[in-house]
């Protein structure tokens, strides 16, 4: 049986964006590393291991840069 | 300090019996041990984050600046001043300069405030804590920015402590890279099975079974809030492991289930209370009075934060609380369930309290939750320019935005306030819809009763005289302003300085010296009875620099010197005193007094820096630029106008321009570099080939300085021309056209212009061999300059005018002037140090130190870019094109062309290809 979640738990986040965009870039002023999983003309998918206050302000991270967002799926 | 803003910079109380956390203080103590620069503590609310922080600082003997955040404090101007004042905590040296900035109502470019901030921290020698609270409601760009910088540059002695429910947009990654971030999380703050105990057991003193406190642990997920909650739930309860059992859901659901209960078990009284309460931010005694009716506020105050009902004391005497985050807002949402009827009343009676108060802000606030928009307009109106001049134009703009666009389409007020927020900031385009309604609105009275108040009429024909001075129509201008006089109360100072201000830039640009100097006195005097230091200083800079101009340094220096005394004394620095410390500069630097020129002009320009007021700046910096060539140095004369150049890129106010073209001709001839300085003036209308011809010159035109400098500087060619190269064709013509801008400038009581090209005048019959004419001239400035003491616009005339002067001497043609003061001018020309490359050109005509038709011509050589664009627009390629070829964007290029246009000094393609073949540059 899966143990639920709890707002503290670190969790891998793995992210959908549109386009593509320079991951070197956003990592400089951003508050969670980032690693790049896939990259291809259209999206770029990476991942982050956080919680709910760092996937929360890296969302808000992405969005104040004009990212925008398509998908976020959580690793079990 | 207000009692409001004190509560902001007062670490949170503890409670007596708290749990204490070693685990968690010992990381914390720690990350500060080794060094680690920055702790971030992000949690959701109710982890115990501040309770936590508060905790440890409360153990260290580090002195500590703490900063509660509001949502409202999202705007640049508001944030720094409560950064500063927290940092003043600590050092009140601590950003002084910024300070006194922004409560002059500007705010300084983002890189001056983290540069002079990291400087005054760079001070501190010993460890210091800052500590931001509630950072979550930081996301303005221009903050974050700004803090990025001081996070990447921070001080050794200082560590900063960022508190907040989401991580921050700041550059986290890389100091955990670094190992530069101590972090404490949810999952660290969550409490243990024994801290739950402990917080249960003891401190709530519950008796709890260990498997109850852990089941409740579990269910709770250590959230603290929820514990708390649940504590208070259980208390007298005899059923608490059912009541643990049957608790679960989401945080969300958990709280809200556990609020009701909470509150369930308080009295109706208690109940009405908190409800009645929880629209108010913060709390006392006497606010909770007005707003509830009742008169027993403070007590209840005092016996719910001894309840432990979630109240946070603000200050030390127990007389402002906060209601915890979480609790307010479910307060809240019960309040919207059950007293929405009540809810607007009691916002009105809360807005009338901070009315009485003095809290504006508060006030407005309330009254636009009431939904109370008279009120609110007219509060905003009345107090609209003071909160704008301490640069807190997103609130302002944010409250404007809350009133309904039909109801402020026929209020005069709030259209007047819309207005004045964008032209305070220079944004024409933007305030124009609301300027059009006020038209409108103004020349129907009928649409609205307040269009007859005579008060909002004469606001509205001060801004229409400001906005016809800016279109060069001063006639109707005064016109308006005289009206707007006759409407505006005696005893309302505050508007009818600015009725003032509008005059008196409409009689300047009508050349009405008496009127002028009234309407700045008026200014002078209206300020000072509506206590309005900023008003009062504009008044006197202004009158400052009409003395200047008109020749009367005395009274300047007294205006100037009075004006800023006052602003040191208030401890503000509001922008225009960049103009008054220049100002004395100027004085100083015409009495050749250089020591005191220079440390003034140092102040105007990091005044104009620290504000962002790049116009003084760049003006201040030409006189500096002629102040370094009079000593002879002309490469710091040369770096100086370098600077104002740059500048020019930037802002370009047209008198301005004109003074910076008039330093590069003095300086380029200074360096012998005739060509570069020829060319600035044909793009302008001048021609120097024979026969010498120039643009019309209308005599006694308006602005005389402003529009003549450059006929001036032609002048100062043709003198060079005769001097270095025996030219002496158009020395005639440049007599002549002397003639007129002296008889111009006498007209208008111009007396530096008029000394300027008087002396000019001396030099070029000089150069005819007419030395008699050279001497009346030479002695007529003498005459003029002497009962102000006027020594340095002889200096930078050079070394052929000491000559003259001495000669004035020798054949006793001084009439009335005293001998001692021509002696002691001559004195200073044996002080000064003559430029480098400038040797007496009437005995030896120098050769070019630099080879004429070469990049060398340029002050500021093209860089390779730079090149490349001008080879290809040389080709007769567009911008796209060129973009597309350089792989860059349009704008990129079109700021590219704008350098080398400045560069070149020319205005259009053709003149740049043509000017870059001259000098081989293709």
């Amino acid at each position: 049986m899966l143990r639920k979640l709890a707002m503290n738990d670190m969790c891998i986040y793995h992210i959908l964006i549109k386009g593509q965009v320079a991951l070197d870039e956003i990592n400089v002023m951003s508050p969670l590393q980032i690693t790049l999983e896939r990259i291809d003309t259209a999206t770029t998918l990476f991942s982050v291991r956080t919680d709910q206050s760092g996937l929360i302000g890296l969302l808000r991270h992405l969005h104040a840069r004009g990212v925008m967002l398509l998908a976020i799926h959580r690793e079990r | 300090m207000s009692d409001l803003l004190a509560t902001k910079l007062r670490r949170p109380a503890l409670a007596a019996k708290r749990v204490h956390r070693p685990r968690l203080l010992q990381r914390l103590n720690d990350g500060l041990d080794s060094g680690r620069q920055v702790t971030l503590v992000s949690a959701p609310a109710g982890f115990g984050k501040t309770t936590c922080i508060s905790d440890w600082i409360n153990a260290l003997d580090v002195p500590a600046a703490w900063l509660s955040l509001d949502p409202a404090d999202d705007d640049p101007g508001r944030f720094f001043t409560y950064l500063i004042a927290a940092l003043q905590q600590v050092d009140t040296n601590v950003g002084r300069e910024i300070e006194g900035v922004l409560r002059a109502g500007q705010l300084p470019p983002g890189e001056v405030i983290s540069t002079t901030l990291l400087n005054d921290l760079l001070e501190w020698k010993n460890r210091c804590l800052v500590i931001l609270d509630d950072f979550q409601v930081i996301q303005d760009q221009f903050i974050l920015h700004i803090l990025e910088q001081l996070v990447i540059n921070l001080p050794r002695a200082l560590h900063l402590i960022l508190i907040t429910r989401e991580d921050p947009s700041l550059p986290l990654a890389r100091l955990r890279a670094n190992n530069q971030l101590t972090e404490v999380r949810a999952t660290d703050l969550r409490f243990t099975d024994r801290e739950a105990d402990q917080f249960l057991n003891e401190r709530l003193g519950l008796s709890l079974s260990r498997s109850d406190i852990a089941a409740l642990e579990d269910r709770t997920e250590g959230w603290i809030v929820g514990l708390q909650l649940a504590g208070l739930s259980l208390h007298g309860r005899t059923d608490s492991t059912k009541f643990i059992a049957d608790l679960s859901g989401s945080h969300r659901f958990i709280l809200s289930y556990l609020t009701e209960e909470v509150l369930n078990r308080q009295s109706e009284n208690t109940q009405q209370f908190l409800l009645q309460t929880s629209i108010l931010e913060r709390l006392n005694g006497d606010l909770c009075n007005a707003v509830t009716g009742r008169t027993d506020s403070q007590g209840l105050l005092q016996q719910l934060f001894k309840a432990n009902l979630f109240l946070i004391p603000l200050d030390d005497q127990g007389q402002w609380y906060r209601y915890h985050q979480l609790f307010a807002d479910l307060l809240r949402d019960l309040h919207n369930t059950l007293l929405k009827d009540q809810t607007v009343e009691l916002h009105r009676r809360a807005s009338h309290w901070y009315v009485k108060a003095g809290l504006v802000r508060e006030a407005i606030e309330h009254a636009l939750a009431a939904t109370d928009y008279a009120t609110a307009v007219h509060l905003i109106e009345d107090h609209a320019m003071d909160l704008l001049m301490q640069w807190h134009i997103k609130t302002v703009n944010g409250w404007l935005q809350a009133i309904p666009a039909e109801w402020c389409q026929y209020s005069p007020r709030a259209n007047l306030a819309f207005a004045w927020l964008h032209l305070m900031r220079g944004a024409y385009d933007q305030a124009a819809p609301y300027l059009q309604r006020l038209y409108a609105l103004f020349s129907d009275p009928q649409t609205s009763e307040e269009t007859t108040d005579p008060v909002l009429t004469a606001k509205w024909l001060a801004i229409q005289t400001m906005l016809l001075n800016a279109q060069g129509n001063p006639a109707q201008s005064v016109a308006l302003g005289n009206r707007a006089l006759e409407l505006a109360p005696e005893n309302d100072g505050r508007v009818r300085s600015l009725i003032y201000l509008g005059l008196a830039g409409a009689y300047q640009q009508l050349d009405d010296y008496a009127r002028a100097v009234d309407a700045f006195q008026m200014i002078i005097q209206y300020g000072r009875t509506a206590t309005n230091s900023v008003s009062e200083l504009l008044g006197s800079s202004g009158l400052a620099l009409l003395a200047i101009q008109h020749g009367q340094l005395h009274l300047a220096y007294d205006l100037a010197s009075h004006g800023i005394e006052r602003v040191e004394r208030s401890g503000s620095l509001p922008p225009i005193s960049t103009a008054v410390y220049g100002e004395l500069g100027v004085i100083h630097y015409q009495w050749h007094q250089l020591e005191q020129a220079h440390r003034y002009f140092r102040r105007a320009i990091q005044v104009s820096a620290l504000s962002g007021y790049s116009d003084a700046e760049l003006f201040y910096g030409v006189i500096l630029s002629r102040l370094f060539q009079i000593e002879g140095n002309l490469e710091a004369a040369a770096r100086e106008l370098q600077k104002a150049v740059d500048l020019m890129q930037v802002v370009a106010p047209a008198a301005v321009r004109e003074e910076v073209i008039a330093q590069q001709v003095r300086l380029y001839l200074a360096q012998h570099r005739l060509a570069a300085a020829e060319t600035l003036l044909t793009g302008h209308g001048f021609s120097f080939q024979d026969p010498f011809s120039f643009p019309d010159l209308q005599t006694g035109q308006p602005n005389v300085r402003s529009v003549a400098v450059l006929y001036l500087s032609a002048l100062r060619i043709l003198l060079y021309r005769a001097k270095a190269r025996r030219e002496l064709t158009n020395v005639k013509p440049g007599i002549d056209l002397a003639d007129q801008l002296i008889a111009g400038a006498l007209h208008h009581h111009y007396l530096l212009f008029a000394l300027e090209a008087l002396l000019v005048r001396t030099q070029l019959h000089a150069t005819l061999g007419n030395e008699q004419a050279s001497l009346t001239d030479c002695a007529q400035a003498v005459e003029l300059a002497e009962p102000e003491g006027f020594i340095s616009v002889f200096i930078e005339e050079g070394p052929p005018l000491a000559a003259t002067l001495a000669a004035l001497l020798k054949h006793d043609r001084l009439g009335a002037v005293q001998r001692s003061y021509v002696e002691k001018i001559l004195v200073a020309f044996s002080r000064s140090q003559p430029p480098e490359a400038a040797h007496d050109e009437l005995a030896a005509p120098p050769q070019p130190t630099v080879p004429e038709g070469s990049m060398a011509e340029l002050i500021e050589p093209l860089t390779d870019r730079e090149l490349d664009v001008l080879r290809l627009m040389a080709e007769g390629l567009k911008y796209a094109e060129i973009a597309k070829g350089l792989f860059i964007s349009v704008n990129t290029v079109r700021s590219h062309v704008k350098v080398i246009y400045g560069k070149l000094g020319v205005k259009n393609r053709t003149q740049a290809i043509e000017q870059a073949r001259r000098w081989q540059l293709l």
